[in-house]
Order: C-alpha cells, then structure tokens, then sequence
C-alpha cells in the first residue's frame, strides 16, 4: 500500500486531481455549514435577488461572490448543493452498478454452459448501444425523481462493471491456484469470494472511478435536458439549463460557475481514475 | 584487393536507460573488402545487432552512436545528417532482418512495397518501379514475379518471404547488405538454401555482405572471415578456416566445443558455464573472465591484443600459446 | 467473401429480432400500452376498441407476433401530438441528424487521426503532450457543456457563427443538405463541432497507441532500412496498419454520435431525430418513441454490418481467409 502511494505521487497531476476531489467532496458534505443559504428552502429566495452579478450584496444582507441565478438563488450555496447531489447520484448509482455488474460478470465466468454465453450476450449487446439513449428511454417511461435515475444510471453503466469483471476473472480462473483451489473440497462460493473476487477489484475499482465520473456527467446531460430531478432541488445540470436562457443576454455566469464546477470534479476523477489504472496495468508496470 | 568499402574505427553505441548506461557496442573496429563477406558472431545481447544497426544508422533510442567513426566509401557515417543517410539506406547500404512475417507489413501487397522502396530513390514512375521489383524477384528464384507482385505476405510461405525481403534489399544493387540473422526463423533445410543463394547473389553483384548470426556453424559456410563479439567487444577476428581450427580465444573454443556438427560422435556437447554479463554493471577487465577457464588475476585488466592483423584476439591467455 | 456476406446478414437479423423484442418488452409490457398506442384524452369506447383493434386482450407472445407484423409493414403508428405517421414524421427528421452526425465523425477522423498519429510518433514533443491533455478534457467535459461554450464563444462574444437552427437548405433528390452552401455550412459549423469532440477525443487517443506501437515494429524498421522518408512511413505504412481498428471504432462511434446528437440537436435548435425525441418524451409522445428506438435500432445493426464487411476490406489476411 505504502508502495503503491509512492508510485501515484510520482504522477503530480493525479496529486492535485485527488486533492480536487477530496476537497469537492468534503466541500459537499459540509455543504449545508459552509454556505450562506439552503437554496432548496423557497422561503429563503427573495426574487428581488434574481440574476444578480457576482459579488452583488442581496436582501440578505451578504455577498453573493457568484452571482445570483434566476429564481434569486445564491450560486455559491446552489452549486455546492448540487454538488452534494451530483456526488450522491454518482456515487450511488456507480456502486449499484458495480455491485450488479460484477455479479453478473463473475456468474458468467464461473458458470459456463450456456448461462455464460448467455448474460455476456446481452452484455456486449448492451455495450454496443449508447448508454445516453438507454437513460433516456428509461427515464421518460419510470418518470422523474432519484429512483428512476438511479435505476437509468444504472442500466446505462452495469454492463461495463460485467464486462471487466468477467475478463478479470476468466483470466484469474486459468491461473492454478484457482484450479488447485477448486480441486480442494472448499463450496464453489468461497472460491470465488476468496480468490476470484480480491483479483478483480483493482479493474473494478479502475472503472468503478471513471463510471462515477460518467454517471455524474449522465445525470447532470440528463437534468439539462429537463429530464433529471425536479426543479425545486436543481443539481448542477439544471442550474446550467436554467442559465443557458440567460447567457444570450450576457448574464453568463449562471451557466458558466457550475459548469466550472461540474467540469473540475469530473476531469479531477477522470485523472484519478487515469493514474489508478496506470499503476494497476501489469503490462504497463516496469 | 581494393580500397576498403567500409573502414569502422572505435565504434561506440550506449543507451542511456533509468538504470545506467548501457554500452552495447564498446569500442569496435575492423574493415571491409568490397566483396567481402563478413561473419559477426555473437550471443544474444553481445552487441552484434546494435552494431549492425549502428552502420546503417537506426538506432533506436534511448541508443545513440557515442562515439567512433564509420566510413563508408570514404565517407562519415557518424553525425551524417538525417536526410544524406537516407539516401544511402536501401540505395547503397541494404539491410535484412530477422523476422520476415514481421518486417513486411501485412496489409500491402508486396509491389506496392516493393514499388515505395524504389520510389524512395528516384525511381521514376510506377510502371518502371513494378519492372525492377519484378526483375528482383525473379532474381532471388520467386517464380511468375509479375503475377506475385500483387499478392500479399501471407500467401507466402516463410521462406519466400524471406526472399521477398532479399529482393527489396537488393533493388538497388547496394555495395554493403547488413543481413541480421536473417535465416533464423527458418526451417533448416530453405535455411541452407538461402544462405546458398545469398552467397551467390553476393559474389555475382559484387555486393559486401555483412552476415550477422548467433550461429557459427551457418557463419562458416558463408564468409570469408569471421569476427566473435562478446560484451560489446570483437573478442576474435580472422579468416573462417584459421579461427574454426585454430581459434585464440577461450571463448571462441567454447562456442565451437558446443557445436554439434564439429563435437566427436557419442560424447556430451560442451557448454560454456555461467551466461553473458550484464552490459551495465561491468567489471574493469575482461568481461569473460568470470566464464573462463584459463582466467588469472591478471584478467581484471583490459586484455591485450594478439596475434597479427589476419588473426587476432583480445585475450591475456589465447590458446596454443601456453597458459 | 459472400458466404460471409450471408452468415453476417442472418447474424443481424437476429439483433434486430432481439432488440424489436427488447423495445417491445421496455414499452408495451413495462408502461401501460394502451398510453403508447392513443391518446389519454381519448373516450373509454374508443380506447376499447383500440384495446381491441391492436389484441391487446391477446397473450403477450401474440402481441408481440402481431408488433412484428405491423413493424415489417412499416406501420410505427400515429404520434399523438402531430397526428402524422411515425415512420414519416421520423424520416423527414433522420437527414438532418445524418448530415450532422457523419459532419461530425468526419470532423473527428479528419482532426482526430493526424494529431494523433503525431502524438504518437514524437511523444515526449510539448505539442503532444497538450494535445493527449487536451483529449482527456474532450473525453471528461460533457457534451452540453461545450456547446454552451462554444454558443458563448463563437455566437454570443465573437458573432462570427449563429448559435442555433439549420438555416438554409439545398434540396438533393427531395432532401434538404446544409453543406452545400457557404451560409449552411455556417449553421452545421458549432454543431458538428461540439458533436466531434468526444470522437476527436477518442480518435486522437487510438491512433497514438497503435502508431505507437508500429512505430516500434520490424515493419517500420525494416521501411527505414529501405530509405523510405518518415513521412512516406507515416502516410503508406502507419496510416494503413492502424486503419483497422480505426475503422472498426469510426463505424462503431458513428451509432454513438447519432445517439449524442440528442444534447447537440437540444443546444442548438438542430431540427434532427435527437430534438424529435426529446420533444416526443417531453409530450409523452410514445409512438414516436418507439418509432425512434426501432430506428436507431436498425441503424446501429446495419453500421454494424457495415463495419464488420469493410474490415474484411481492409485486411487482406481476413479477405482470403474468409474466401477459402
């Protein structure tokens, strides 16, 4: 472990990125200490404030260093909110995946027959059709709200997880300890929690960091698209939609800050992720 | 015998790896005859490819020449500029690799390889390009050469490709062919015709051949003289007959003493013990000190050259010339 | 090579059966059909006898038999909102979706491949190094997020392009193309562009490992050996080794950007398939989200087809192997 931090802090870039997304995420945590305002209380927005420029001091009484939005929400406190739920929605619905997606993918590699053929069938099929459109369909027919999002996300991203777990595994399979373990009269489930599951985390792991990454991106295309969560609890996705309006106008910044945001924690995980799969890449290990 | 086609003085190539330096080539000299067919003979890792690579001027990197001189025809190869060394790679100086499957590529047919390689010096039009390339097929013994022009390199069988790659190499009658290893790859028997054929087309153009093996038993049926390299070094030189029966380093005897063609029926073949150094961590001294038998204390310096400018070795205790 | 052909085209029917099945199962089963097939402004006789008009008293497999028949038909039925047919009302939105999406991967191959090529032949250069930062940026930023961007930029702050709707068209054999003028091109500019990053992205990053990797191989070697011009090398040698599985992903990501053309047509007022769909899930439009996904469907499985036969084009090892 110890040797495997001193390999990531070679890499300076995924220092800074890793300290991006945890300063992001305790910044969303302590989200509701650190702001001025809890955007998603009406009784707090005074319409008297809408659209202001940053920096403009409101009815408040405090400075709105980001501006203003159009239904007079201080940004500051509305990004990190969003934040707050880009990252719950992230977070949950790429472990829901993995959880799924590894099941499904360590099924098929230890099952063989014809169930194997059968789950990565689907699976490739799944891969080869845009997650985007899968999202789209299954949000417009669960209708709104965090479930249906959630299960939208997760559809659109288990078969990732699938597809890594099972290449991880049917490659761990052929390696003897696996064998002799199996020769043993050990029940086939603690072989494989054991063996098989401990040697495919680290590609999980790998693509678990960059699904979160892409799931937050889904989620926030989605809320832009007027199909995400409702209104009254806008992520950062909506915040931008509802700016997009006003940026012809000139009055950018209602776009442009949580865009800012969304884009430095997606590329930060990105590049974490990056590293992560450098150092776990026995082929590109020296 | 004319002026020499290729006078190398001190050639030194290193690569400059995380680990260290490594010095694959370490001081290398000798000349050559036009003509001349040349045998270098070498273990894996002695340095015998580089030096190859060296004279023709594709060092990979992090490899670069450090040092020496390569003339070729009277002139410096070493810090030629990009483009003049170009115009003599496949022009004047050809090389042939080991592995055809993998130095022609694929997805081309082997005219229109044939045809970039002869455009890549003049050339003249297409037509004119697929004439010569036919022409050098048929040279190397590829039978209906218009017709194969169009084929691709899997619908040859290894030894044709093999051909296919001799015939590139010769499309524009080169002094010097670099050959490395080129028949390795191949089944015994298209080996020695090959090597047949390659010594014919040598002497028939008149073309220097230097002929890179790690075998000598191959080396000895093709060459007119014989260099052993070890550790980057050329540790013997000299005619094929006098180094095969009178060689003077220990090292050479070892290499002969583990051929099978030469050993006496019935008994075991020799090996030389240990295996070749790590070109990065090098004692001062002979670098096959440590493998000899007649190693003494006095090996921990540079061994000193003997034996005449025929034959000669770089040895403190060469053979027949008492311990 | 036309046995191949066949066994391909059997292969892609039985996608296409599988997938008809999928959006079968996800619309009919799942939601309520009777919502798909009319309107909930409808009166209760008339939703009896759609009830009975379309079997929906029959067993889910006679349902399904009965799908199929009416989809081999061309019969995707009615939107609700415009009360056209399904499959017209989509084909005269599938051109403008088209042109921008192959706009886009073209853009892509055409930016994508030399810059990636170049990071791979000189990787340490500065140059590369920005450019593989810069397609990680491509990769990570989301889509609807750059073409705000490039509205703000290029629209809004520099007014050198406009910032949304197709603009003028030349018809060509019935259909409207906006890259046949100086003025449409314009329009199909900001689009395509923001369409082609991720591609871009993706294009860069594959040709610089495989031109990595044959850069390092006894073919280029060999090729230097011969006195080829590293440039020859790049163009003939490089270019044609590497074609292959660029093609494959170029096929491939061609289904993909039809997808994503749904944010770009949204941001840009595009008149596409992408902005019908949202249009039609936003009015609770199902017919014309079955119709859609039917489409995109078929797409996908014909590029597919598409993809797999110019593969054997490109290699001739697959050509001849597959012809014995």
């Amino acid at each position: 472990m110890a040797g495997f931090w001193r390999e990531y802090r070679e890499n300076w870039v995924a220092v800074i990125a890793l300290a991006v997304v945890s300063l992001v995420v305790a910044a969303a945590l302590a989200a509701p200490l650190i702001t001025p305002q809890d955007p998603y209380d009406l009784a707090n927005l005074n319409l008297m404030d809408a659209r202001r420029p940053p920096g403009f001091v409101g009815s408040g009484g405090y400075a709105h260093w980001l501006g203003t939005d159009a239904q007079g929400r201080d940004l500051y406190s509305a990004i990190l909110y969003g934040l707050r739920i880009s990252l719950q929605m992230g977070i949950a619905a790429g472990a829901v995946a993995l959880a799924i997606g590894a099941a499904l993918g360590i099924l098929a590699a230890n099952a063989g027959g014809k169930i194997e053929p059968a789950i990565m069938r689907v699976v490739d099929l799944q891969l080869s059709f845009p997650a985007i459109l899968l999202a789209l369909v299954l949000v417009a027919v669960l209708g709104q709200g965090r479930v249906p999002l959630i299960i939208a996300l997760v559809t659109a991203q288990y078969a990732y997880f699938a597809r890594t777990a099972y290449g991880a595994a049917t490659a761990e399979r052929q390696k003897d300890y696996v064998e002799a373990a199996r020769a043993t009269p050990l029940p086939g489930r603690r072989v494989v929690l054991r063996h098989l599951l401990p040697n495919c985390l680290p590609p999980l792991i790998v693509v678990g960091t960059v699904q979160v990454a892409n799931a937050i991106a889904l989620e926030a295309t989605l809320s832009f698209l007027g199909l995400g969560l409702p209104p009254t609890e806008p992520s950062l996705g909506m915040l931008i939609a509802n700016g997009f309006q006003y940026m012809m106008s000139g009055r950018t910044w209602i776009s442009v800050y949580p865009g800012i945001a969304l884009i430095i924690l997606i590329v930060a995980i990105n590049v974490v992720g990056d590293q992560l799969r450098d150092q776990f890449n026995p082929r590109l290990r020296r | 015998m004319s002026a020499a086609l290729l006078e190398v003085r001190d050639l030194r190539t290193h690569f400059h790896t995380r680990a260290g330096v490594l010095k694959a080539v370490d001081g290398v000299s000798f000349t050559l005859a036009r003509g001349e067919i040349l045998g270098l003979v070498g273990e894996s890792g002695s340095g015998k490819s580089v030096t190859g690579f060296s004279l023709i001027g594709l060092v990979d990197p992090p490899g670069r020449i450090a040092g020496g001189s390569i003339r070729f025809d009277g002139q410096e190869l070493v810090g030629l500029a990009q483009p003049a060394m170009r115009g003599l790679r496949g022009k004047r100086i050809a090389m042939v690799f080991q592995d055809p499957a993998a130095t022609l590529n694929p997805v081309l047919t082997i005219g229109q390889q044939m045809a970039m390689a002869v455009q890549a010096h003049g050339g003249g039009g297409e037509r004119a390009a697929r004439e010569l390339a036919a022409r050098s097929l048929a040279r190397v013994g590829i039978p209906d050469a218009v017709a194969r022009l169009d084929a691709y390199p899997h619908e040859f069988s290894g030894g044709m490709r093999q051909r296919v790659a001799i015939a590139i190499a010769l499309l524009h009658q080169p002094e010097l062919i670099i050959a490395d290893e080129p028949t390795t790859a191949l089944d015994v028997s298209i080996q020695a015709q090959i090597l047949a054929e390659m010594k014919a087309l040598a002497k028939e153009s008149g073309t220097a051949l230097i002929w890179i093996s790690h075998d000598l038993a191959t080396v000895s049926s093709l060459a007119d003289r014989v260099m052993v390299m070890y550790a980057g070094r050329i540790v013997e030189r000299g005619p094929v007959a006098e180094v095969l029966h009178a060689p003077l380093h220990p090292y050479t005897r070892g290499l002969l003493d583990s051929l099978p063609a030469l050993a006496t029926p019935g008994q075991r073949l020799a090996q030389i013990p240990g295996s070749t150094p790590s070109l990065l961590s090098l004692a001062p001294g002979c670098p096959f000190a440590p493998r000899c038998a007649r190693a003494s204390t006095a090996c921990g310096t540079d061994p000193p050259q003997v034996g005449d400018a025929r034959h000669g070795a770089l040895c403190h205790h060469p053979l027949g010339a008492g311990p | 090579m036309l046995g191949y052909i066949i066994q391909r085209l059997i292969q892609a029917a039985f996608v296409m059966l599988a997938m008809s099945a999928l959006v079968f199962v996800g619309v009919y089963a799942i939601g309520n059909p009777i919502d798909v097939l009319i309107s909930p402004d409808a009166t209760q006789d008339i939703r009896e006898a759609a009830i009975r008009h379309y079997g929906l008293d029959l067993p889910l497999w006679q349902q399904y038999l009965a799908f199929l028949g009416r989809l081999l038909q061309g019969d995707l039925g009615r939107s609700f909102v415009l009360n056209i047919p399904v499959l017209e009302l989509v084909l005269s939105r599938l051109p403008a979706t088209l042109e921008l999406a192959l706009a886009a991967v073209l853009m892509g191959a055409f930016i994508g491949v030399p810059l990636g090529i170049y990071a791979g032949y000189r990787p340490e250069s500065p140059a590369s190094k920005a450019i593989m930062a810069a397609s990680v940026l491509g990769f990570s930023v989301p889509t609807f997020w750059v073409g705000l961007i490039l509205i703000l930029t290029f629209a809004v702050n520099l007014d050198w392009l406009p910032a949304g709707d197709r603009g003028p068209t030349v018809e060509v054999f019935g259909v409207g193309w906006s890259f046949l003028t100086r003025e449409g091109l314009a329009f199909l500019a900001l689009p395509a562009l923001n369409l082609s990053l991720f591609k871009l992205a993706m294009m860069v990053r594959l040709s610089r490992a495989g031109t990595r990797e044959v850069m390092l191989s006894d073919t280029v070697k060999f090729a230097r050996a011969a006195g080829l011009s590293e440039f020859t090398i790049l163009r003939r040698h490089v270019l044609r080794l590497i074609s292959i599985p660029l093609v494959t992903v170029f096929g491939l990501e061609f289904g993909s950007t039809l997808a994503f053309a749904v944010v770009t047509e949204t941001i840009f007022s595009w008149p596409g398939v992408g902005k019908l769909i949202i249009d039609s899930i936003t009015s609770l439009d199902r017919p014309v989200m079955v119709g859609y996904l039917v489409l995109v469907a078929f797409l996908f499985v014909t590029i597919n087809l598409v993809v797999d036969l110019s593969y054997a084009l490109l290699d001739p090892r697959l050509r001849r192997g597959r012809r014995a």
